[in-house]
């Protein structure tokens, strides 16, 4: 039979691992609504929105790191 | 980067040290692409509504990729002491993690908004590592330091000397000359004013601010071996307000009237991200696009001599194990982080050597795949990053928000130079009005 400090740690095992469970779900919660917030931020009404339209509209990639990552840097020419 | 300075006595052989592999890995890929043994590289597509529009086609692209790439690093980290299956094993967890950054990035809305798969590797792996815990399992394959290097070994090949030469004098003018302006100021201020007590920090800060953001940050993180908390931090601000300044940049600049050629130069001086900076610049118009995307372009490029030179100012100045005294060459050869050779190295050989034997159309065909190939091991190393940090470390990298105050002051210095040099430039007074 298990002593009352194997009880105490067991409860602290499944205490711990209810709160990390609980703490997963709450961030990859927060991962999805933000997700989700973003990718409606071009429904926004005024300039704001607009320039997001715009991009989405001319297929801007507005993630790119380095220019050879953008459609077209080929073709720019000289200023 | 986050590893101790090896000693004098140590020497790295070929075989054994991640910097060299970084070299040999970067090297092997770019030889696979320029000799045709690859043709394209699987990647996540564009989707708006429907999240299997992301893999149409692409699955097994993508499987055969992850096996590729499990593959060779794996033989990297069995050379380096760590166990091969192991590797393999945590591999395929990792590449899944940034297939699903690269799903998230390339939702159609996200993807506009700017916010892209370096944010969310960050975000997926700091969300793992504090709440469950990183899996023993998966920790051998977190090698964040070898996918960084060999991807900066592959951004070498990107950087095309040759092509700035032709972009004109007006754009060099405002991105090399504000850019090295603008990083001098910051390092003063970091160092000097506010006291940040990591000049690495600050150099990956001043870095991002100044030349182009997160590939800046990376680049000079791992020629002055920064920690990974400090390239994240810089990382995830230059993330943010690069999303801002897209958004007001042109929005301001027409509301005030500033001829659009002009205001394109400054986004292109100031915005941090390049594909911010063209969707930023087209909002102005299609001439002023252009402008925006040059003077970024011609910043881009600079990154290799920035971080060949922290490199060098890295092993002979702060590095300094030597009571004061300067360093021997064998001790400067000793430090010097290798993988650097073969960034300028690939650099060097794109564009004074197979940019003039091959042509322009055939290396632009290489630098695409070579550049996806860097895009999927910078992603898999921001996921490593994102696992191997706590939130306790990166609030204790803050110091009391003298790293934010570092960027904003910096970032305002840079934002009223870049103006004065655009004028200048490209406003009709030194150089002819780009019409």
């Amino acid at each position: 039979m298990p002593g009352p400090r194997a009880v105490q740690t067991d409860r602290q095992t499944t205490e711990t691992g209810s709160r990390v469970r609980w703490r997963l779900a709450i961030y990859i919660l927060a991962v999805f609504t933000l997700a989700v917030a973003l990718s409606q931020t071009s429904r926004l009404p005024g300039p704001l929105g607009e320039v997001l339209r715009a991009n989405i509209t001319a297929d801007h990639d507005t993630t790119a790191l380095f220019y050879t990552e953008v459609n077209g840097w080929k073709d720019w020419g000289g200023r | 980067m986050d590893h101790d300075i090896a000693p004098a006595t140590s020497r790295p052989t070929l075989l054994t040290s991640e910097d060299w592999w970084a070299v040999w890995l970067g090297g092997l890929l770019i030889a696979a692409a320029s000799f045709g043994l690859i043709t394209a590289v699987a990647g996540v597509a564009r989707w708006t509504t429907n999240p299997t529009d992301a893999f149409e086609g692409q699955g097994l692209s993508l499987l055969i990729l992850g096996l590729g790439l499990a593959l060779v690093t794996a033989l990297a980290a069995r050379a380096m002491g760590g166990s091969f299956i192991q590797h393999q094993a945590g591999f395929f967890f990792l590449f899944l993690l940034a297939v699903l950054s690269y799903f998230l990035a390339n939702q159609t809305g996200i993807r506009a908004a700017g916010v892209g798969y370096a944010f969310w590797a960050l975000l997926i792996g700091l969300l793992i590592s504090n709440t469950s815990g990183t899996p023993n399992w998966l920790k051998p394959a977190l090698r964040s330091e070898l996918y960084i290097k060999t991807g900066l070994v592959l951004l070498g090949a990107e950087i095309l000397f040759n092509r700035v030469l032709s972009l004109g004098p007006a754009g060099l003018f405002v991105a090399w000359l504000v850019t090295p302006v603008v990083i001098l100021f910051m390092c003063f201020l970091g160092t000097r004013v506010l006291k940040v007590s990591s000049p690495s920090l600050v150099i990956v800060i001043a870095a991002a601010t100044s030349v182009c953001g997160v590939s800046a940050a990376i680049a000079t993180a791992a020629a002055a071996r920064a920690k990974k908390d400090e390239l994240t931090l810089a990382a995830g601000m230059t993330l943010i307000f690069t999303v801002i300044m897209m958004i007001l940049m042109p929005i301001g600049i027409r509301a005030i009237g500033m001829d659009p050629i002009v205001g394109a130069a400054w986004i292109g001086g100031t915005v941090d991200a390049t594909g911010a900076v063209v969707a930023a610049g087209a909002m102005l118009g299609e001439e002023a696009g252009q402008v925006a995307a040059i003077v970024k372009m011609i910043q881009n490029i600079l990154i290799g001599v920035i971080a060949f030179l922290v490199a060098v100012y890295w092993v002979t100045n702060i590095e300094d194990s030597t009571n004061g005294k300067r360093p021997a060459m064998t001790e400067i050869w000793t430090r010097f982080p290798k993988f650097i050779l073969g960034f300028v190295g690939a650099s060097l050989l794109f564009s004074f050597v197979l940019a003039p034997t091959l042509g322009d159309e055939t290396v632009t065909a290489i630098v695409d795949l070579t550049s996806d190939f860097r895009g999927w091991l910078f992603c898999l190393a921001f996921v490593s990053i994102g696992l191997e940090s706590n939130f306790r470390a990166l609030a204790s990298q803050v110091q009391g928000g003298r790293p934010i105050q570092l960027y904003l002051v910096g970032q305002t210095f840079n934002v009223v130079l870049t103006l004065a040099a655009a004028y200048v430039a490209f406003g009709g007074i030194l150089f002819d009005k780009v019409l």
